[in-house]
Formats: C-alpha cells, sequence, structure tokens
C-alpha cells in the first residue's frame, strides 16, 4: 500500500513538473482540442505505465519525451488508419476563440506553434525536441539513428521552421 | 540577430508556452487504469480456468473419443486452436499493460512490425488449417448417430470453419495495412526505407 501511495506521489510530482511540456509536445501533433486533451491522457497514462520501469539510465525528462514521443507516433498511426473528417482549428470550426487564444498564448507563441504544425511530421518531431532542450545525443537516442543524422536532419529542419516563420 | 540567438529566443517562446490542454485529474485517471488493470487481470484469469476446464473434460472423455479417430483430430484441433488464441490474447493484452521502457523509435517501429507478422503468420495458418478442415462439416454429417446431431454438428462445424476464415481475412488485411502504416513511419520518421516486404502479402 504504502509502495503505491509513494508511485502516485511520484506519478503526481512528474505531471506537475513536465505537465506543461507534455500539453506543449501533444499540441504539435494535434490541433483539435479534444483529440488533443485524449492524446495527453494516453500519454500521461503511459508515463504512469513505464515510471516504474525509470532505472535513471537518462534523465527523467528524456525518458517521459521517449514515453509521449511513442505515444504520439502512435497517435500518427492512428489519424492515418482512421483519419477525422474535420482537420480544422476549433477556432475556425465554431467561430469561436480557439484553445490556444484561451488559453493565452501571446502572438509569437501562436505563430511558432503554427509554423510547427506545418512541417513535415519527421522534421517537426526534431524541432520539437531540440525546442525542449534536448541535445544531439539524447535525441539520437530517443529516435534510434546516429549524432551526425541528427545534425543534418535538425539544420534542414530549423531552415524549413524559418521559412514557416518567415512566411507568417 | 545571430542564428542562436534566434533559436534561444524560439526555445524561451516555446517554453513559456502553455497551449490549452486540460491536464486531466491525476488521481481518478490512475484510479480508473488500476480498475482497468484489474479488469483485464479478471478477464484473463477466467479465460485461462476456462480453458483448464475445456482441458479436463476433453481429458475425462478421451477414451471414448479416441475410439473415432476424425473426432480426435477434431476435438486436438479445436483445443490446439482455443490454446493458441488464449496465450496471443493474453500476451497481447499483458503487454498493453506495460510500457516499452527504454525504448527508441526506431526499436519500438520494429518491434510493431514483428508482431504485425506474427500476426500475419497466425492468419496464414488458420486460413491454411480451415483449407485442411473443409471436409470435417460433410464427415461430422455422415457420422453423426442421429439426423438432428448430423445437423446440429453440420451447422456448428460450418460455422466454427466460416468464423476462423473470417478472423482471418481480416485478421490478415489489419496486419498488412498495420505493416505499411509502420513502414510510412519509418521513411517519415526517420528516413529510414521499408523494411523487406516478405511476408506482408504473401500470407
Amino acid at each position: 500500500m504504502k509502495m503505491r501511495e509513494a508511485q502516485d506521489a511520484t506519478f503526481a510530482r512528474v505531471v506537475a513538473e513536465h505537465g506543461p511540456m507534455l500539453a506543449r509536445f501533444a499540441a504539435s501533433f494535434e490541433r483539435n482540442r479534444h483529440a488533443r486533451e485524449d492524446l495527453v491522457q494516453d500519454i500521461l497514462l503511459g508515463v504512469w505505465q513505464a515510471l516504474p520501469a525509470f532505472r535513471g539510465d537518462a534523465s527523467l525528462k528524456t525518458y517521459i519525451l521517449g514515453v509521449a514521443h511513442r505515444r504520439c507516433a502512435s497517435h500518427v498511426m492512428r489519424e492515418v488508419a482512421q483519419p477525422r473528417h474535420e482537420e480544422l482549428d476549433d477556432e475556425w470550426v465554431d467561430g469561436q476563440p480557439g484553445p490556444e487564444a484561451l488559453a493565452g498564448l501571446n502572438q509569437q507563441q501562436t505563430r511558432l506553434l503554427s509554423a510547427l504544425r506545418d512541417l513535415p511530421v519527421g522534421q517537426r518531431q526534431l524541432v520539437v525536441l531540440a525546442l525542449e532542450g534536448l541535445h544531439y545525443d539524447e535525441i539520437a537516442d530517443l529516435l534510434g539513428i546516429t549524432v551526425g543524422n541528427v545534425g543534418v536532419r535538425l539544420n534542414r529542419a530549423r531552415a524549413a521552421l524559418k521559412e514557416q516563420l518567415e512566411e507568417r | 540577430m545571430t542564428e542562436q540567438d534566434e533559436w534561444a529566443s524560439l526555445q524561451d517562446t516555446w517554453g513559456e508556452s502553455r497551449p490549452a490542454s486540460t491536464v486531466p485529474d491525476v488521481g481518478l485517471m490512475i484510479a480508473r487504469a488500476r480498475r482497468e488493470r484489474r479488469l483485464t487481470v479478471l478477464v484473463l484469469l477466467g479465460e485461462w480456468a476456462m480453458m483448464v476446464v475445456a482441458a479436463v473434460l476433453v481429458a475425462g472423455r478421451w477414451q471414448r473419443v479416441a475410439t473415432s479417430g476424425y473426432e480426435t483430430l477434431w476435438l486436438v484441433f479445436q483445443t490446439l486452436l482455443m490454446g493458441v488464441i488464449i496465450v496471443v490474447y493474453t500476451w497481447t493484452r499483458l503487454a498493453a499493460l506495460h510500457e516499452p521502457a527504454g525504448t527508441n523509435l526506431r526499436d519500438w517501429l520494429a518491434l510493431r512490425r514483428r508482431r504485425a507478422r506474427l500476426g500475419l503468420r497466425l492468419a496464414c495458418v488458420t486460413r491454411w488449417t480451415t483449407v485442411a478442415l473443409l471436409p470435417a462439416p460433410l464427415i461430422v454429417l455422415a457420422m453423426a448417430r442421429s439426423t438432428q446431431a448430423g445437423i446440429t454438428g453440420l451447422v456448428t462445424t460450418t460455422l466454427v470453419l466460416a468464423g476462423g476464415w473470417w478472423w482471418a481475412q481480416r485478421k490478415r488485411a489489419r496486419m498488412n495495412a498495420e505493416i505499411a502504416e509502420v513502414d510510412a513511419l519509418a521513411l517519415e520518421w526517420l528516413d529510414e526505407p521499408p523494411g523487406p516486404s516478405d511476408q506482408t502479402s504473401t500470407a
């Protein structure tokens, strides 16, 4: 019973500390608010399931991002298999302020999020991981590619992001 | 502004953003996950209990059954099929309860591909076994002790075979789609060309 309480406390601490990061991560993969909330919940469930196996080989942040990354990949696969008809932002669908606006994202943050979502998913994941402060070797470990490959692909992705930002 | 400054500024912008996602009630979420886990374990225990009961029944009737060749074959087939299904379902459900720890995206995709190929093989075995057992309904009809028993046996075995065939067809289509999705994801996310596709369309 005590072990379970300790696990719950650890998980609650992780959510408090890394919850916003996970929400950002999910937001870069899903623009629909309800689907995004489901995705965040799915990621958190994955984190809860994975936490007991955390051995400290990598930082907790990298470990959690790994879980989030896999869950987002599953989400993308599900979306490919069963695409939803409604692809627009909530803001455009019902004419009401969108979730980003309601959450108080400033113009720059909204612009960045929007530019990120327009990147091809392969580039988007790299940029998001780098924006979260992960080093090349950590990204390489997460993806299973070489550090050199991360460098090359990240440079391309950053250039693409810059283009997207300039267009806005 | 240098490129590094620009990047640092983007990181700050990103780090300060809080996209709207209601973080669910953690306590509630854990409680629900635990309930689901308990339910899964109970269902698995129930299935294994049924399997044990079936095995005991088969063992109890073995002397009587063994006198008839086709019945023995049929019973062994059913028991083996049930065993395979139950093992696969147990494995799948237990795997779903655990997040693979320390797996990078490439390994994770490879794992999904391997599982899908295993599913394809299972579907293939089921299809060919069904083909091999196609005469079974007629044998059941011919060997029945009464007309009613014959018709019941004929309908039952036909339904079992049709169900197996239908399941195998669906499984095959699903697994082929899964492999195609994994390959597409690997190409898009990792620049990795699709893996050997020898098993994707032959099953």
